[in-house]
């Protein structure tokens, strides 16, 4: 009776099965019939914390909210150092790039009809720099005069912040230092305007309820408009008809859909489900290369993988110890055969990027390696070292390589902690680790991203390690005007950063994803942030079939 | 009382055999038990032999011609090469032998299997025999707290204990070492087990409890029970001479079929992060790498799935039968 | 009868404030805080946002305060999500509880007939083929078999998806995943229950007496042999319809069981809290239910109890 149950069993699947095809007579996969639709369809890899801008602090977000609004400058569908106007029709700044001008869109609107005005730029800066807001990424908006003093509660005055409207669209920026990158600072998401006529009528400006973002209440100034938002399932963007480049627009809506698991999301798209996936696991990539190979993009991304070893431990103060560990490291060959997503090995903590060239301090060289570790005086078997890594697939196994690499070049065993994420940010930011694996992406195309965080008492620095040669040559750096010259303060700091080695760069990060080939416009950008206003839905013959 | 309890042990294996799936179930668990623990002992690398090279290069050299390999020796490029003479089973995303690997693993999960069913039933016998020995209102509050116990949901607290308790692992572990001076390697391949341990046997005692209550209570009236109370014997003799000996049978047989349920508990938590610590395995973890590599790679998947599998069906089919075995009802058939 | 159910009632209050106690402990004992990031908060902030969730007071007044916005029927505001728990666990409850009936429909269909067909046949083939796939069913974790499901079985349907929600059939993959190892309990705990039955006295005399076997079966076997399935399926279908983290994740499906683990990685204590609460209920609703049932099945059971 076991095996008629399984019978019937099976009866009742090609029955469904029948009732399936009948019932769906085309053939079309969810991706085609998107693209028919005009609606490209993302994995964003997780719900979303909120969709505030000045409230959230991930990717996540910022892939939707990119959408939904836009900040003064906007982003270039495939070049990275050039911005085309965004919410600001043009802007000009004095030569030293202390004071900007912004001249808004005059047709610029709120997606209710409302005009954009320099009144919600001033309302928005004032609330993520609110001391009573508490916006975590507050300090993305200290480069402004008098910002930071405003945002700790010692300035009470929001007048004192170096922000003034010149007229109701023409607003003045000034800042605390020649600040040549603010185009770029603009096009994050701390930087955008917000409504505050609508956040108003929702609890007003510090009231932190998430009413004004639900669907229906949004009311956003960028290229697309929230029409539905279903917790943990999907997240729906149509076009916006009061957008003032409205005609450049092409898609008719975006889905973002929160797909945590990699394996899943791959999965979703060999069965044409998705546009373009979040990222693509590193244990897939060559399987999709040799698959997919039209679809698998593996793109620089502004980020740089390192490990922090803490220095305030009284082995790990030794700086021939801290050599010896980095150049035993072959990270080449953890690019080549665990992350296999195309990344570079990095020389340095700073990937290239325009006119700033990366360092070329840090390399593989087993003999320099053991070299160091005799000059340490230490005994590589009376070491007692622990590495301090995340509860993620890949931190495990890159894990897994580093241990094997000391062990076999340095006779050094290091033992592995994997921690689950905020047992690991504590101990981290607690000093309470050896060596620890980290990374950091770029908020925006200037190196300082990568470089302020090791001043002392930063929150992110997390090594112990300070110096006051390297704040002076930062400190040098933001004084100095001549662009061409603040980078090779900010080169030479760097130089001091690495040549005492409280961090060993691994690589620098690629992006890697899945594309489908009916998503037009879609260029590698550095900090993979598309301008969805230029991508287009094209009807392809061809469907990603292994 | 001896004879007679060997002739019931006697009389169960006797039964035990008869029953055929039982059998083959036992022999194929203790085949997968001594190949754990033994092939990784006799197979395991002897100290640095060549004065002349250092320790790692005369291990290089042993690994290259030795018949079984380091669980933990990496070699990127020779990852996931396919069965072998030199890899029985392959390797691994980073080029370590499976084979190694999967018996390793299986020392961690049965160790698990084994210690958290040993605690929870330690916990659960303790409780029960207590509850059901002394009776009374004492045994109807203890059985109340039992009931209210099993309320929780066991994944919940177990990932809530582990997580807490493997935040503080790490301390334990440097005391470890440090003041006690025991092999860091030692403690960093089970110190993540603990809070295993610690969660699995901490909710996982409450059936063994009712179980075992439910046997004091219907051995305590029985006659020679009696017969030592009116001699005037303390308690605690009682309890661990007469009571415990003959609640063994249930006892062992519910046993059995824990292991795999702790076993599968601690595959779970692997796949949540929360397990066995790095570079180790366990089965669990090996499960859930391979289901990473499903689609590239699937003997990385299969073969630790079937070993898996088998192994647990084995266990629950020998608990099945053991029950056969020792249930006198069951006999009259 | 009556008494019976209040007692449980009763016991059910103390399970869950007990339970709620257990996790507000706990998740406060564990390193790290909501606010713990890669991103360090400035001092200054970090304190500003624990001063809104009343972090900064002591655990007793925490527990307090959240016990009156309980009995004021809300749940608090999920830290990392600046949105009512309330809210997050209606638009969750729905998806699971598709899930969770779907699977518990699945688990009863194959599980109940094979445990009896198996216990009616013991020690035959039918038994082991039976049993072996039953145990199957518990050897092998729901994160292999999930996987397997998707890529094996929808990968090569067209109207099955691999993952995703609001399909019409979207529901039945990760219900057969859920039901399978259920089954594969209750195939086990049927089969002890009815061999228990059968073995008993009164099925013998009804044999003796000529009653034909199917109705032994239905009328009397059963009808004992099915109590330790029906006080399992109780507590299970709870576990079920709160959802299953692995299940949720390989599927992509907005329930709650992947609130349990992201909320305790997250350190988001309402939403936590939250959840747990209504697990606690769901059992203890499974478990009355399963009380009711097992007293109708069986009347003798209301004399003694």
């Amino acid at each position: 009776m076991s095996f008629t149950r399984i019978h019937s069993i099976f009866i009742l699947l090609s029955l469904a099965a029948l009732a399936g095809l009948l019932g769906s007579c085309d053939s079309q996969t969810p991706v085609e019939r998107a693209t028919e639709a005009n609606i490209l369809v993302l994995g964003n890899s997780a719900e979303p914390a909120a969709l505030d801008p000045q409230i959230v602090t991930g990717v996540i977000e910022s892939n939707i909210i990119t959408a939904l609004f836009e900040g003064l400058c906007g982003q270039h569908p495939s070049n990275d150092g050039k911005h085309l106007p965004g919410a600001a029709a043009s802007w000009t700044h004095n030569e030293n790039f202390t004071v900007w001008t912004f001249s808004l869109q005059p047709n610029g609107k709120w997606s209710d009809g409302t005009p954009v005005t320099t009144a919600d730029f001033l309302y928005a800066y004032e609330r993520i720099l609110h001391p009573e807001f508490g916006a975590k990424y507050a300090s993305m908006l200290y480069y402004i005069k008098g910002a930071e003093a405003f945002n700790k509660g010692e300035a009470k005055d929001f007048s004192g912040v170096g922000l003034r409207a010149i007229d109701s669209h023409t607003l003045e920026i000034t800042m605390r230092a020649p600040i040549p990158f603010l185009p770029d600072l603009t096009k994050h998401y701390t930087w955008y305007p917000v409504p505050k006529h609508t956040i108003e009528k929702h609890g007003g400006m510090l009231a932190k309820n998430g009413e004004w973002t639900k669907a229906g209440n949004l009311v956003s100034n960028g290229p697309f408009t929230l029409s539905q938002w279903v917790l943990f399932d999907r997240i729906e963007c149509k076009s916006s008809p009061t957008y003032w480049d409205a005609a450049t627009v092409k898609l008719s809506g975006i889905h973002f859909l929160p797909i945590s698991n990699a394996y899943t999301e791959a999965r979703m798209f060999y069965n044409n489900q998705l546009h373009v996936t979040y990222t693509l696991a590193p244990e897939l990539i060559s399987y999709s290369k040799d698959k997919y190979p039209e679809n698998t993009r593996l793109e620089t991304y502004l980020g740089s993988n390192f490990l922090r070893l803490n220095v305030t431990r009284p082995q790990l103060s030794n700086e021939h110890l801290r050599k010896a560990l980095a150049h035993a490291v072959n990270s080449q060959s953890i690019i080549d055969n665990i992350l296999q997503g195309g990344q570079e090995q990095a020389t340095g903590l700073v990937p290239n990027m325009g006119e700033y060239k990366a360092a070329k301090v840090m390399f593989y060289d087993p003999d320099l390696a053991k070299e160091h570790l005799k000059k340490s005086g230490l005994n590589p078997a009376e070491l007692s070292l622990t590495l301090l890594t995340t509860d993620k697939e890949a931190a495990k196994v890159i894990a897994e390589a580093l241990q094997d690499m000391w062990r076999k070049t340095l006779g050094i065993t290091v033992n592995i902690r994997q921690s689950e994420w905020k047992s690991y940010q504590k101990a981290m930011s607690d000093l309470d680790y050896d060596i620890s694996t980290g990374g950091w992406i770029g908020d925006y195309p200037d190196p300082t991203t990568f470089l302020d965080m090791w001043k002392k008492g930063d929150g992110n620095n997390r090594t112990g390690w300070s110096s006051e040669q390297y704040e002076q040559l930062l400190g040098t750096a933001e004084l100095t005007e001549e662009p061409v010259q603040r980078i090779r303060a900010l080169e030479e700091a760097e130089k001091v950063l690495l040549s005492e080695t409280p961090i060993i760069p691994l690589y620098w990060y690629t992006q890697c994803y899945l594309k489908h080939q009916s998503v037009k416009g879609w260029h590698p950008l550095i900090l993979n942030n598309h301008p969805y206003k230029f991508i287009s839905l094209e009807k392809t013959t061809s469907s990603p079939k292994p | 009382m001896a004879s007679k309890g060997s002739s019931l042990w006697h009389d169960a294996w006797m039964r035990l055999r008869k029953n055929s799936m039982a059998t083959a179930s036992l022999f194929f668990v203790l085949l997968v038990i001594a190949s754990c623990f033994l092939i990784p002992f006799v197979g395991q690398l002897t100290a640095p032999d060549d004065p002349n090279l250092s320790e790692t290069e005369n291990r290089t050299l042993q690994y290259n011609d030795h018949w079984f390999k380091p669980p933990n020796y990496q070699n990127l490029e020779n990852k996931f090469s396919a069965p072998s003479g030199s890899h029985l089973l392959g390797t691994d995303q980073v080029g370590r032998d499976l084979l190694a690997r999967l018996l390793y693993g299986g020392q961690i999960s049965i160790l698990v299997g084994l210690v958290s069913t040993t605690i929870a039933g330690m916990i659960g016998i303790t409780y029960g025999a207590l509850s059901g020995y002394i009776g009374g209102r004492t045994d109807s509050l203890m059985m109340r707290t039992v009931d209210i116990l099993y309320g929780l949901p066991f994944l919940v607290i177990v990932i809530l204990i582990s997580l807490l308790f493997s935040a503080y692992a790490k301390e334990a572990s440097v005391f470890l070492i440090q003041d006690w001076g025991w092999d860091s390697e030692f403690v960093a391949k089970y110190a993540n087990l603990v809070p295993l341990f610690v969660a699995i046997g901490t909710i996982g005692w409450l059936t063994m409890a009712r179980i075992t209550r439910a046997q004091a209570l219907s051995i305590k009236k029985l006659e020679f029970i009696e017969a030592a109370r009116s001699l005037g014997l303390p308690h605690r003799i009682i309890m661990l001479r007469h009571i415990l000996p003959n609640m063994l049978g249930p006892i062992i047989v519910y046993a059995t079929l824990t292991v795999p349920g702790f076993i599968l508990a601690e595959a779970t938590l692997s796949y949540l992060g929360l397990g066995v610590q790095s570079p180790n395995s366990s089965w669990g973890i090996l499960l859930q790498e391979g289901s990473n590599y499903m689609e590239t790679q699937p003997r990385l998947l299969i073969v630790p799935s079937v070993l898996f599998s088998l192994t647990l069906l084995a266990l629950n089919f020998l608990g099945d039968g053991l029950r056969d075995a020792l249930d006198p009802k069951a006999a009259k058939d | 009868m009556l008494s019976t159910i209040l007692s449980r009632l009763g016991q059910g209050c103390i399970v869950v404030f007990l339970l709620l106690a257990l996790t507000f402990v706990l998740i406060r004992l564990m390193p790290g805080d909501p606010f713990t990031s890669d991103k360090a908060l400035p001092p200054h902030i970090k304190e500003q946002n624990e001063k809104r969730f009343k972090l900064n007071e002591s655990n007793l007044v925490q527990f307090t305060a959240y016990l009156k916005t309980l009995a004021q029927g809300e749940m608090g505001i999920s830290i990392t999500r600046e949105q009512p728990v309330t809210k997050i666990i209606k638009s969750s409850f729905p998806a699971s509880a598709i899930l969770g009936i779907a699977g518990i429909i699945i688990a009863v269909c194959v599980g109940v007939p094979a445990g009896i067909l198996s216990a009616l046949k013991k020690n035959s083939l039918i038994d082991y083929g039976t049993m072996i796939l039953a145990m199957l069913g518990i050897s092998v974790p729901s994160f292999v078999l999930a996987p397997v499901l998707a890529s094996g079985i929808a990968g090569n349907i067209p109207f099955l998806k691999v993952a995703g929600w609001g399909g019409a059939l979207d529901w039945f993959l990760p219900a057969l995943t859920l039901g399978l190892a259920t089954a594969a309990y209750l195939a086990r705990i049927t089969r002890g229950g009815m061999l228990d039955v059968l073995n008993q006295d009164f099925i013998r005399t009804a044999k003796a007496k000529g009653v034909p076997a199917l109705k032994i079966i239905l009328k009397h076997a059963l009808r004992g042999g099915i109590i330790p399935a029906i006080a399992y399926v109780g507590p299970a279908f709870a576990m079920l319809i709160t959802g299953s983290f692995i299940v949720e994740t390989i599927f992509q499906i907005p329930g709650m069981g992947q609130h349990f683990v992201n909320a305790t990685k997250e350190r988001d204590f309402f939403l936590l809290q939250g959840v747990v609460i209504v697990l606690g209920v769901l059992i203890v609703i499974g478990n009355i239910a399963a009380d009711i049932a097992l007293v109708a099945i069986n009347p003798r059971l209301r004399e003694t109890s």
